[in-house]
């Protein structure tokens, strides 16, 4: 009887621990799948981005206005920055867009 | 007496929340475009000016760097002089603001920036602003007060962001109803990222700017926001303003999606003119062979394809699947451009009989409801001009009277009736010339093989506007009752909607021309592998076995490239097609629809499929699907109302617009007037306009 008792107890021990075993591989593996599933997702994300980088550098080199409209852009950029110092703000973000765009210029250009 | 004091109170409630007042409140259907430059400079007005002219909506552009804003630009009475809102007959001269550039330095001053605020108030028109700085500007003379402020504080900049759509709920039917929300927007261009401030500093007029973000980085910030100037003693804005602090311009994927709003938000959503998402595939060569790409040897060799019974029946069920998997395709159905000399018993014996034990035959007879049709010419013939003197060397044969080419286009007029192809009367209004030839001289060169000298055989052609296309085709359309004609937007001068009325054709009316878009599913190509092999051999091998960079060379592939990606390219191409809100279908050939496998995949289907999960990734839009002759039949309607001068008077109190024409246009495409068709939550009004005045009611489907 009391052996049986013990058999009873180990089995029960046994076979709780069995299903939480269970249930957390199951919960390991959800998680898994949901992880592998969001990095196939991001990685897609990236890829399409790649994508449309790719066809606006293809697109921009059709429009032969741009390298024009880039310094432009530029030009009114700086015209941005004295006002803004003249404001007492930072200028510094605006600087940046008109150095970048010309260098977008000068890409075009070429 | 207390109820003598609510009233006296809500009568000055309403007195305060109605301010200012207004004599007639009304303004005229038509967009301000405030831009630093023209064209040439400006690259925001570079993007918006074509939506507006595809979606035929009426626009002034004021140039600050060069002109003034005055009060008689904004607003004028009956006698055509400077007027004030609350002046009796006093019409503001636009419906909407746009600028190109958030703070116009250094072309506007701020008496100009108190002006344009000022009609904005008083005529309540919105205003847009499609990129640039966001600004908080005040006078630099005592006592300093800010006239220009978008509630915003920079944050950080970048050309790479995910952005989320985070449209307040009040704003869900009136602002980008027509985005997918549920994905991220990748921005692929210059932005200021920026926080809303929300703070209490007021403009000089009293108003304090309330910032909404639409659009917000991983970060929290915002690039694209709706700004409410609230004065604290109103309960309606006192402006209204939606700013994009994101880089735009129209060969940006982005730029596409957020064009709309733009417009839309600005004219409250009442405008003339529309805008539609179309797409159609049009499948060239029909009961043809084409010939087939060879990896090894990188050109073709000799074999063709033609398709099967087997292959039509594999393409009823796929474009059953692609409908099925794609809520935005409706009903879409593939148009097959044929050749009918390849259907029937024999080409050359008159009466024609159709060939009815030629399984592809039968098959297409027993499927026809499933698909439309185009007349492609009875053989494929080339219609370019004959080269001088007559017996001059050419690739290929050419015909030297109307007549000739006539009979290749009522021949296969015959063959529809002898299949019994549907909608045969609307469709001899339409033809498409083997390769659209005829409407450039390709000067006799167009086999490869036979000019091994040349490395583009295409540099000594004479295009459409240099004199190149063939009078005489011109003639035989005319004559044979072909209203419009297929052109190739990757040719010179043929990316236009245009009637052809350079070319003397002996008739009283002109041909439209109906331009195709191209894309790079070869027609001689059936499955991946031959398309990775000649996609890569002419973007890329090809350069590299001249001893040329192909990075250097516009438009080539800097390394090669997978089935996939190219796959990937192409979609990404078409959609920004699409988000161009033009009709043009895009062109393949019968070879596309063979089964590369088990699974009947085909590359015409992979490509169809590649575009509608990409664009539905982006739009929530349904997709039109026109059979040809209707694009035709709009593209005229379009063309006929953009040749109108159309006056249209939104009078805010009665609601109601009257239009009115200097000459008839019997379709003239309307948003936000009641009646017509619902889209994207508005109502599209197709509506015919004269010299009588008519009015509509407005409907901004606020409720749908």
């Amino acid at each position: 009887m009391r052996l049986n008792g013990i058999l009873l107890s180990l089995l029960l021990v046994f076979s709780f621990s069995g299903t939480g075993g269970a249930a957390d591989l199951a919960k390991a593996a959800a998680e898994k799948t949901d992880e592998t599933a969001r990095t196939i997702e991001q990685a897609e994300d990236e890829n399409r981005k790649k994508t449309q980088q790719v066809n606006d550098l293809k697109l921009r080199e059709h429009e032969s206005l741009f390298p024009e409209q880039a310094k432009s852009l530029a030009k009114g950029y700086r015209e941005t920055a004295k006002m803004i110092m003249e404001q007492g703000d930072d200028p510094k973000p605006v600087l940046d867009a008109a150095a970048y765009f010309e260098k977008q210029s000068r890409r075009s250009e070429r | 007496m207390k109820r003598k004091l609510l009233a006296a109170i809500a009568m000055l409630f309403t007195i305060i929340t109605v301010a200012p007042a207004h004599a007639d409140n009304a303004v005229k259907l038509r967009i301000l475009v405030v831009a630093t430059g023209e064209v040439a400079e400006d690259l925001g007005l570079a993007y918006i000016k074509p939506v507006l002219d595809e979606m035929g909506v009426p626009y002034v552009v004021l140039n600050a760097g060069t002109q003034d804003l005055t009060p008689a630009f904004l607003a004028a009475s009956s006698q055509g002089t400077a007027c004030k809102a609350e002046e009796a007959g006093c019409v503001g001269n636009y419906n909407g603001v746009i600028l190109t550039d958030a703070d116009l330095v250094p072309g506007f001053t701020p008496a100009e920036w108190d002006l344009l605020h000022n009609y904005e108030k008083n005529f309540r028109v919105r205003e847009a602003v499609l990129s640039g700085w966001p600004a908080t500007y005040a006078d630099l003379e005592p006592p300093h007060d800010i006239y220009l402020d978008y509630g915003l504080a920079y944050s950080s900049s970048g050309h790479n962001y995910d952005v989320r759509w985070t449209i307040p709920g009040r704003y869900s039917k009136e602002a980008f109803e027509y985005v997918n929300r549920n994905n991220p927007l990748p921005i692929t261009s210059l932005a200021f990222a920026t926080h809303p401030r929300n703070d209490m500093n007021r403009l000089k007029d009293g108003s304090i700017p309330y910032v909404e973000p639409l659009l917000r980085t991983g970060q929290d910030e915002a690039l694209l926001s709706i700004v409410r100037y609230m004065k604290p003693d109103q309960s309606a804005p006192a402006r209204e303003v939606l700013i994009s602090t994101i880089t735009n311009a129209s060969f940006l994927m982005h730029s596409k999606v957020l064009a709309y709003e733009f417009v839309n938000w600005a004219t409250q959503g009442v405008f003339i003119g529309a805008r539609f998402i179309h797409l159609a595939a049009h499948v060239d060569d029909l009961f043809r062979t084409n010939n087939q790409w060879n990896p090894a040897l990188d050109k073709e060799n000799g074999d063709t394809y033609r398709l099967t019974g087997a292959d039509i029946t594999n393409v009823v069920s796929k474009q059953a699947a692609l409908r099925a998997a794609h809520p935005t395709a409706g009903n879409f159905k593939l148009d097959f451009a044929f050749n009918g000399a390849g259907a029937v018993v024999n080409p050359q014996t008159m009466p024609l009989a159709a060939n009815w034990k030629d399984n592809l035959v039968a098959a297409i007879a027993a499927n026809k409801t499933h698909f439309r049709f185009i007349n492609h010419t009875f053989t494929h013939a080339d219609m370019d001009k004959s080269p001088v003197p007559a017996d001059a060397p050419c690739d290929y044969h050419t015909f030297t009277s109307a007549e000739a080419i006539r009979a290749e286009i009522t021949a296969n007029q015959n063959v529809w009736a002898l299949l019994d192809l549907p909608e045969r009367n609307e469709n001899n209004r339409v033809l498409i010339t083997g390769a659209h030839s005829g409407l450039k001289d390709q000067k006799c060169t167009d086999d490869p093989a036979l000019h091994p000298g040349m490395f583009n055989l295409q540099a000594d052609d004479i295009a459409f506007d240099a004199g190149g296309a063939n009078p005489l085709l011109l003639q035989a359309a005319a004559t044979a009752g072909v209203e419009y004609l297929a052109a190739d937007t990757s040719q010179k001068a043929q990316n236009v909607e245009q009637y052809i009325t350079q070319y003397e054709d002996g008739s009283q009316t002109d041909r439209l021309m109906l331009p195709r878009w191209p894309t790079n599913i070869f027609y001689n190509v059936t499955n991946p592998s031959q398309l990775e092999d000649e996609y890569n051999y002419l973007y890329y091998q090809k350069f590299i076995n001249a001893g040329k960079n192909p990075c250097e060379a516009p438009a080539m592939a800097c390394s090669p490239r997978s089935y996939r990606e190219i796959l990937g390219i192409e979609a990404d191409i078409a959609v920004r097609h699409m988000l161009s809100f033009n009709r043009w279908p895009h062109f393949f050939h019968q070879s596309n629809l063979a089964q590369y496998d088990k699974n009947g995949s085909t590359l015409q289907f992979d490509w169809l499929d590649a575009v509608f999960t990409e664009y539905e990734r982006l739009f929530s839009l349904p997709v039109k699907n026109l059979p040809y002759y209707e694009i035709g039949d709009h593209t005229a309607e379009s063309l006929n109302a953009r040749s109108a001068k159309i006056d249209a008077i939104w009078n805010r109190t009665t609601n109601r617009v009257t239009l009115l024409a200097n000459k008839a246009v019997p379709y003239l495409r309307v948003t936000g007037l009641s009646g017509g068709e619902i889209y994207g939550g508005q109502l599209i009004g197709n509506i015919n306009v004269d010299t009588k005045a008519t009015t509509y009611e407005v409907d901004r489907g606020l409720t749908r």
